[in-house]
């Protein structure tokens, strides 16, 4: 079977081990964690009461969430350091936690020496850099006053006057020319700043300065940063001053980085390994968040596999008196799906999701959508040339991580192993030999053949439906049901009634009886049903029932015809692939089979590959979701989501 | 440009516009609620009226749908266009832009929950630069100012440490109305002065009345000193430019301010009234503005036509925003039609 089943584990331990099991639940992973808490208030989470477990009992009258309790900080910060100190290169790496325990405190004394190591070198940097930006400011803001021979000493000191150095939008300049003249200050336009702004230095008295000022503020004047009255020569002597200090700098940075380099390095290994272990710490939390704890034990809940119910056992076995039970899923909780298909199947997953992820108790209906759907869409589509074509598009597009692509490379599969049935290549039908039929000399078999593909795919549609419907008890639709063991026998009967009518055969009369007494079965359900199971005979009134269930009788057997000629178009599509190549190929022959020609059975066969093969992928989808869907999957459940979506995963100061 | 692509665009979208029946129904709706009910179910405001209930509205809520339309008639328009062209267009969706940031920043001076003029935002989400989202839970003016890092607006905003009621928000809004212009004459800069030279011509016209305007009222009742009226006075004008621009500056009275004025005798419209010179100001303004784009919108062909119609969707919706005015104020149709933009003689 294809959906895993499922156990609900409920696990109660002692509070100091609570780390190292949370530990084990996030390298395990394939489990999806449920909320503690309201597992046990809904009765759920049940311990046997024993001598033993008086503890844990007693501990269901104190609970508390786990979210008021958890703690990384410590380990989330030391995670971000050490990955600061590697310049974010550092990722969680699964595979370096080979060992089951660990001990905290070396992983903790570690991390503190190569911190130690690095952070001396690495501080430095940081602080050179942070000079080396506050350099290149005051350099810009120095070089502006370039041509003053007066001291900034002198500048900064005037008795009467004082100066700002700052830039306006190009707009606002010519605006602030407008008041040169009567401004109560000097101005002098001493640069720009590359960003469409003007710098001027404002020169003025000290007793006009609330006044300068105001001024300026409504033309958006910015100071320039980077003065500094610790700078006292000439502006350009401190330029050269600065300059100098920046070469020194830059200098001691080479030697530094340099150094830093060579202790990452050094330390490289360990650092890993410290990151990793610290990283699944400072993710404890989002485990934590679910559990209860009392004073002294904690609670965690969770589904997992059933075969994984060995694993959970060794694990809780290193713990002393621990507690692990294991519950089927029962109808107040509805257990999360795990689909499990085999490597050929596992893609097209992806498709019965786009409809609803298959319930717990539902047939997984991956495999049989798998298998029509690679012969429906060959069937439409069978042309070894392109097939390849397609083939490489899926494996490309299944590169860059699009899910898609995989389905796609089935289908080109099918489509390539059709291709050799028809013997067509590239639309060409004469470089191959045929193994099976030319579609297009023999279209009256191809047609039929579909129907008849189309007829047993139905049936085997009626098979899931009657046991998806068996499985959840539901008497009424899976026996006498139009999609349960009536409608599929009615079904049948009709079928036989008109294959013998065509043949002349006896057995026309008795299939005829056969399917009214189904029909007649489909349309008195509720009540025989009801009698069966000893219940009131109607659900609601007689009258509504039969007003609801004629209409539905009269829609049924439309629907039995109607689906069954829906597949013909699986016929015409293989048709319509070597009509619409033959249009080309016409059109080939007209313009005189050059270059020209040849470029036209290109553009063809491009034109095919898109359009055709976008059509039939639809088609398929089609006849999937409306003609076998509707009939027998509900896709009402949802599905199983493991602890971390993606291996090495972390959310460090994340939350789930 | 395929200007007769867009010529179809705009007649069809112009047929749609309010007629002069549709205002005298408006005019005499008895109530907000009868206004509602004849705008959802007459109008091509229909759209934006959806999910709202007629009986409880308040003014606001029934103005906001209009612009939210207008921003969708930009928007659909912008779509036809390229180049300069495109960004004459877009500047009227920044109009919208910046008249939303304005009110946030009022919000933030008065110390205001922003949250409450979100609903009162208008802006086009597909064209806008200005986080609206995040501006909305901006916790304080320098959060605020941070946010807008990478827009413009930042340049402008940064260097206002804080940002009183008194002291600074009359030039913080100054400042971003006086850039909104300068953007919009840099793009006209731009255009092709010889096929867009009447466009060109109303908006240096909108520019000469908005500088006397500012004159005018920085003398009268903000009594502004000559350097901040020429620090804010806006620039791209046709008859006022520079130096009339600091010969408004020396002004010193408003006798003198009136005698100038005889020199443009084009604008003396607006100045020339005793009694109702302040309160029709606007009104008088825009009436002249109205019917200059009407006539844009007959005889141009190009951009012009585009600018014209746009601009006349606005002036619909102020007159229809006018007359939901009155409806508070009791006003009786003779008294609205007053204050209407346009005229019904």
């Amino acid at each position: 079977m294809a959906i895993d089943n499922i156990l609900m584990m409920n696990v109660v331990g002692k509070t100091e081990n609570v780390d190292r099991f949370a530990k084990d639940i996030f390298l395990f992973n394939d489990i999806q964690l449920v909320d503690a808490m309201s597992e046990i208030d809904s009765g759920r989470f049940i311990l046997p009461v024993t001598q033993n477990n008086i503890s844990e009992l007693l501990g269901f009258s104190q609970l508390m969430t786990g979210e008021s309790l958890v703690d990384e900080k410590l380990f989330v910060s030391k995670v971000e350091k050490l990955n600061e100190l590697y310049d974010n290169t550092l990722t969680f790496e699964e595979k370096l936690l080979t060992k089951r325990t660990y001990d905290l405190n070396e992983i903790l004394s570690t991390e503190k020496s190569i911190e130690k190591e690095l952070i001396e070198n690495y501080t430095e940097i940081n602080n050179f850099k942070a000079r080396l930006t506050e350099i290149s400011k005051s350099i810009t803001a120095y070089s502006y006053l370039r041509e003053i021979d007066a001291t900034m000493e002198e500048l900064n000191n005037m008795q009467h006057f004082s100066h700002i150095v700052g830039s306006i939008s190009k707009n606002n300049a010519n605006r602030l020319k407008r008041i040169y003249d009567s401004v109560t200050s000097l101005l002098f336009h001493v640069g720009d700043t590359g960003t469409n702004e003007e710098v001027f230095i404002v020169i003025s008295p000290k007793d006009f300065e609330i006044e300068t000022k105001r001024v300026l503020k409504a033309l958006n004047f910015k100071a320039i940063e980077g003065f500094d009255p610790e700078y006292k020569e000439t502006p350009q002597k401190v330029v050269l001053q600065l300059s100098r200090e920046k070469a020194k700098i830059e200098q001691k940075l080479k030697k530094l980085n340099a150094m830093l380099i060579q202790n990452r390095a050094d330390n490289l290994q360990e650092a890993r390994r410290v990151f990793s272990v610290l990283s699944v710490y400072a993710n404890l939390n989002i485990i934590k968040r679910f559990m209860a704890f009392s004073d002294e034990n904690f609670y965690c809940s969770g589904w997992i596999s059933k075969q994984d119910r060995k694993k959970m056992e060794c694990i809780a076995q290193e713990y002393p008196e621990m507690i692990i039970l294991f519950n089927e899923p029962d109808k107040s909780n509805e257990p999360p799906t795990k689909l499990k298909n085999n490597w050929l199947f596992k893609p097209f997953e992806s498709l019965v999701k786009m409809y609803g992820v298959p319930a717990y108790n539902e047939l997984d209906p991956t495999p049989f959508l798998s298998i029509t759907y690679l012969v429906c869409f060959g069937y439409m589509f069978g042309d070894v040339g392109q097939g390849i074509v397609l083939l490489l598009a899926g494996i490309l597009t299944a590169k860059k991580g699009i899910e898609l692509g995989r389905v796609v490379q089935r289908m080109a599969c099918s489509s390539i192993l059709f291709g050799f049935l028809y013997g067509s290549i590239f639309g060409n039908e004469n470089l191959l030999p045929q193994l099976w039929i030319k579609p297009f000399d023999n279209i009256n078999t191809i047609l039929y053949t579909a129907v008849g593909l189309g007829i047993l795919i139905l049936l085997v549609a009626y098979g899931y439906s009657i046991i998806n419907k068996l499985k959840v008890k539901d008497i009424r639709e899976g026996v006498f049901g139009k999609n349960g063991i009536a409608g599929f026998v009615l079904y049948l009967s009709i079928l036989l009634a008109a294959a013998s009518a065509y043949f002349k055969s006896v057995f026309t009369t008795p299939m005829i009886i056969s399917a009214v007494i189904m029909a007649a079965l489909v349309l008195f359900r509720e009540p025989i049903a009801n009698t069966i199971q000893h219940k009131k005979l109607y659900d609601h009134s007689a009258g509504d029932y039969y007003v609801e269930v004629g209409f539905e009788m009269f829609e049924m057997l439309l629907a039995m015809l109607s689906n069954t000629l829906s597949f013909i178009r699986v016929g015409a599509f293989a048709l319509t692939h070597v009509g619409m190549f033959l249009a080309f190929e016409t059109l080939a022959h007209m313009v005189g089979d050059g270059v020209a020609g040849i470029i036209i059975l290109i553009f063809g066969n491009v034109f095919i590959i898109a359009l055709e093969g976008l059509i039939d992928f639809i088609q398929c989808l089609r006849l999937q979701f409306y003609e076998l869907f509707s009939k027998y999957y509900s896709g009402t459940g949802y599905e199983f989501s493991a602890l971390r979506k993606k291996k090495n995963q972390m959310f460090v100061g994340d939350k789930i | 440009m395929n200007h007769a692509c867009i010529n179809t665009k705009l007649s069809a979208m112009r047929s749609q516009m309010l007629k002069e029946k549709d205002f005298e129904y408006l005019m005499n709706a008895k109530d907000l609620t009868e206004i509602f009910d004849y705008l959802n179910t007459h109008t091509y405001y229909e759209t934006f009226f959806k999910g709202l209930d007629g009986s409880h509205l308040h003014r606001a809520e029934l103005e906001v749908p209009l612009l939210r339309e207008r921003i969708y008639e930009i928007e659909k328009i912008v779509h036809y266009l390229q180049g300069t062209e495109k960004q004459m267009v877009l500047q009227l969706l920044a109009r919208h832009e910046v008249e939303s940031l304005r009110l946030l920043i009022r919000g933030i001076a008065g110390d205001d929950d922003l949250l409450n003029i979100e609903q009162h935002l208008i802006y086009s989400e597909k064209y806008t630069k200005i986080p609206f989202e995040k501006l909305l839970k901006a916790g304080s003016w320098d959060d605020f100012k941070e946010l807008l890092k990478g827009t413009d607006y930042y340049r402008i905003l940064e260097i206002y440490s804080t940002l009183s009621l008194e002291e600074d928000l009359f030039a913080v809004e100054k400042s971003i109305e006086r850039y909104y212009y300068d953007e919009v004459n840099k793009t006209v800069e731009k255009l092709d002065h010889k096929k867009n030279s009447d466009l060109i011509e109303i908006i240096q016209k909108e520019n000469d009345i908005l500088n006397l305007i500012w004159f005018y009222r920085g003398k009268k009742f903000y009594h502004l000193s000559r350097e901040e009226l020429l620090a804010y006075a806006f620039q791209g004008g046709l008859k006022i430019k520079e130096s009339n621009i600091r010969k408004l500056g020396e002004i010193k009275s408003m006798e003198a301010f009136h005698e100038m004025m005889k020199n443009f005798s084009e604008y003396a419209f607006l100045f020339n009234h005793t009694k109702t010179l302040d309160l029709y100001m606007e009104r008088r303004r825009e009436r002249y503005f109205y019917y200059m784009y009407l006539e844009m919108y007959q005889k141009n062909k190009g951009l012009g036509k585009v600018v014209a119609f746009l601009r006349l969707t606005r002036f619909e919706i102020d007159d229809i925003k006018s007359i939901i005015e009155s409806k508070r104020y009791r006003m009786t149709v003779e008294e609205t039609k007053k204050y209407l933009i346009r005229s019904f003689d």
